[in-house]
């Protein structure tokens, strides 16, 4: 309902304004000076408002009459090739370009990109043997009251591609908000998921890489692998002797994965264990599961059937946090 | 009438958007006090420079991933001295451990390696979201022009990015633009390694992406600049080095909005030195005319200027030595022992 109304308005607007832009008075390029204007083609740009608002609705979809598109092109046709003809002593031919302009707005087409060089008068100048582009600013500035001919370029480039303003500009505010989100997913994946190692690294990199050979800006992968990841865990084997039994311990994670983005993340990995004890075997085997990109658990065994289970924060989450360290970590499990 | 932007992208190493706009600035002025009709002229008062830095994000995961092996890595001497432990595990944890130090392998080697790894896109993500920060959604109602200046890894770092940003569709897909919103002004690569890098990456190289200058491309014209004499743009390493009528761009828009500049001018020790390019006579004269308006010094002028440049002899002779002596493999591991050479060689007369 929204989109009606706002339709129906700028149409409106559009309609009502064909016949005042006719009467509009075309602005001379000498008037700069009295800073009435800031361009030689300041009409243009204003001309250019109504033929911007039917072209935006017709890519919409919201209009489908093009006979209001050519009415509006003819106006802003008419009103642009007067305000070129009204300034005094120009040397360049702006005509063919307006035309071409106008052509690509009555038939849908995207506007031509001017490249300022095709706007004649250019002298190539060779310096210690390059060669580069110079164009006749005393010239332009004369004319054109403009600091150098780039300037003019422009400004004639920017008011004959301002009909298009309003699509660019919808065009672009979307396009800047999916690239912030995907930048926003991206520091997510490195911030809040498990901390890779450079072996990690390198192996999602590995399973990642067609993904990234695209043309545009994936997201990060949905999963991370891990491989020989090192962590440290509280150990508990009730088959040792008393003493013992809660013992730190370096886990290897020999390879795993982990989906780092559900709602309640969730991985595992296979892994052996390695604690320095007496009584039992120092070396057990099992499975690690991980919670929430921070936490992990798991149980193991041996080829002498002594179980054990383990305890552990992501230690590399863990020193993240600049006030943690491996001692701290290890006295605050003690302590559960 | 705003004034035009200048983006403006760092290389390998230590840097921050502000040191890397210093540098530039700083070259920009410098060569501007060599034409004394400009002396009074400002670089950074003419035109808005927009520094982005994504070294930030190399330096998190290096420090993260070292802290990690240093924790492991005493973990193991200090408890598990009599655990037959595999042989790999405490030297990986070693190796992660050896990220800890800030030394040229970790601050500009490794720069290169994580890029290529899967925090490439996270870097090339992060930059585009700079430009889509900077470029104003209402540019054309303000006659904004915005131009780019890379060196050397940022070369790389920014086509990447704007290879996934822009298309020629008239309808783009999410997350892309039509090389016309904005269609930069002038385009600056100084030490291009994009198809050195994108070689190894795999993603889209300079001579297939939409990279390029004209109206299929994001920029109106493209400064490729080489210094024969800087290890990182030796040209053994695939640079980046098209050549009229191979069909990478239209026969005339090569000829009028494409320029090759290759220098090999020696103004200091570190030939691949922002600041250098800058200030070499053969890039400042269009680069200063590109980006400032209201400089154009006659030819009599240019000349007069260009004399006041000095090449140090000494310093060529020696970097030319260095060219010699290094017999370099084609590969990345031939890269990375030339960078490193080229590090040992810079510092050698500090000393």
């Amino acid at each position: 309902m929204k989109d009606v109304i706002l339709t129906a308005v700028l149409l409106t607007t559009c309609l009502l304004n064909v016949q005042v832009l006719a009467a509009d008075n075309s602005v001379q390029c000498t008037s700069i000076e009295s800073k009435k204007v800031t361009s030689c083609f300041e009409g243009t740009h204003k001309s250019s408002d109504k033929l911007s608002k039917l072209l935006f609705l017709y890519l919409s979809g919201d209009i489908d009459d093009m006979s209001l598109i050519h009415k509006q092109v003819d106006i802003w046709q008419n009103k642009v090739l007067s305000d070129v003809n009204d300034i005094k002593d120009s040397f360049i031919d702006f005509e063919p370009y307006i035309n071409e302009y106008a052509d690509a707005y009555n038939s849908d087409q995207l506007p031509p990109l001017l490249e300022p060089l095709s706007l004649g008068n250019v002298t190539k100048v060779k310096l210690n043997g390059e060669t580069f582009n110079k164009y006749p600013n005393k010239q332009c500035k004369k004319v054109f009251n403009a600091k150098n001919c780039e300037a003019i370029f422009e400004q004639f480039r920017s008011g004959m591609e301002s009909p298009y303003k309003l699509i660019d500009k919808e065009q672009y505010l979307k396009t800047a908000q999916a690239i912030g989100l995907r930048n926003q997913k991206w520091k997510n994946y490195f911030a809040n998921s498990r901390s890779q190692t450079f072996i990690d690294l390198a192996v999602n990199t590995l399973y990642y890489k067609d993904a990234l050979k695209s043309d545009s800006l994936v997201p990060p992968p949905k999963k991370q692998y891990f491989a020989l990841h090192p962590s440290i865990v509280m150990h508990y084997s009730n088959d040792a002797d008393k003493g013992e039994q809660m013992k730190e311990a370096l886990a290897i994670e020999w390879f795993g994965v982990n989906y780092w983005d559900r709602s309640t993340p969730l991985g595992w990995s296979v892994v052996s264990t390695y604690a320095d004890r007496i009584s039992v075997k120092s070396i057990s085997h099992g499975l690690m599961l991980h919670v929430n990109n921070s936490y992990s658990f798991g149980f193991t065994t041996n080829s002498k059937k002594e179980h054990g289970i383990f305890l552990s924060i992501d230690l590399l989450k863990l020193f993240e946090t600049k006030q943690s360290n491996y001692k701290s970590y290890l006295s605050k499990l003690k302590d559960l | 009438m705003s004034k035009d932007v200048l983006i403006i992208l760092h290389g390998i190493g230590e840097h921050t958007a502000d040191s890397f706009e210093k540098e530039v600035v700083d070259a920009a002025n410098n060569a501007i006090q060599r034409y004394d009709s400009y002396k009074q002229l400002k670089f950074e008062d003419v035109i808005d420079v927009r520094s982005i830095a994504y070294d930030h994000i190399f330096e998190e995961e290096r420090k993260k991933m070292a802290e990690n092996g240093s924790t492991v890595s005493k973990y193991i001497s200090d408890n598990l001295g009599n655990v037959d432990l595999p042989n790999i595990i405490p030297t990986l944890a070693q190796f992660d451990k050896s990220f800890g130090d800030d030394d040229f392998k970790n601050t500009h080697v490794l720069d290169v390696l994580l890029y290529l790894s899967i925090l490439g896109e996270r870097v090339r993500s992060y930059v585009l979201n700079e430009i889509m920060d900077i470029v104003t959604h209402d540019y054309k109602d303000n006659n904004v022009n915005y131009h780019i200046l890379s060196h050397s890894l940022g070369t790389s770092v920014m086509h990447d990015s704007l290879a996934k940003l822009y298309t020629v569709d008239k309808n783009p897909p999410k997350g892309k633009l039509n090389v016309r919103s904005p269609h930069f002004k002038s385009y600056w690569t100084f030490a291009n390694v994009s198809r050195l890098v994108t070689h190894f990456s795999g993603l889209t190289g300079p001579f297939e992406s939409i990279v390029k200058p004209g109206h299929t491309g994001v920029t109106q014209t493209f400064y490729n600049i080489y210094n024969e004499f800087d290890p990182i743009a030796f040209d053994i390493f695939k640079r980046f080095d098209p050549q009229k009528g191979e069909g990478w761009i239209p026969d005339e828009v090569f000829e009028d909005q494409y320029n090759k500049v290759v220098t090999k001018a020696v103004s200091r020790k570190n030939t691949h030195s922002i600041m250098g390019y800058i200030e070499d006579p053969l890039v400042s004269y269009p680069f200063l005319y590109t980006l400032m308006g209201e400089f154009d010094p006659s030819e009599d002028e240019q000349k007069t200027a260009n004399a006041k440049f000095k090449s140090i002899e000494s310093e060529l002779e020696k970097i030319t030595h260095f060219k010699a002596e290094h017999h370099i493999t084609k590969d990345l591991k031939g890269f990375v022992k030339l960078l490193q050479k080229f590090d040992i060689y810079i510092k050698e007369d500090l000393a």
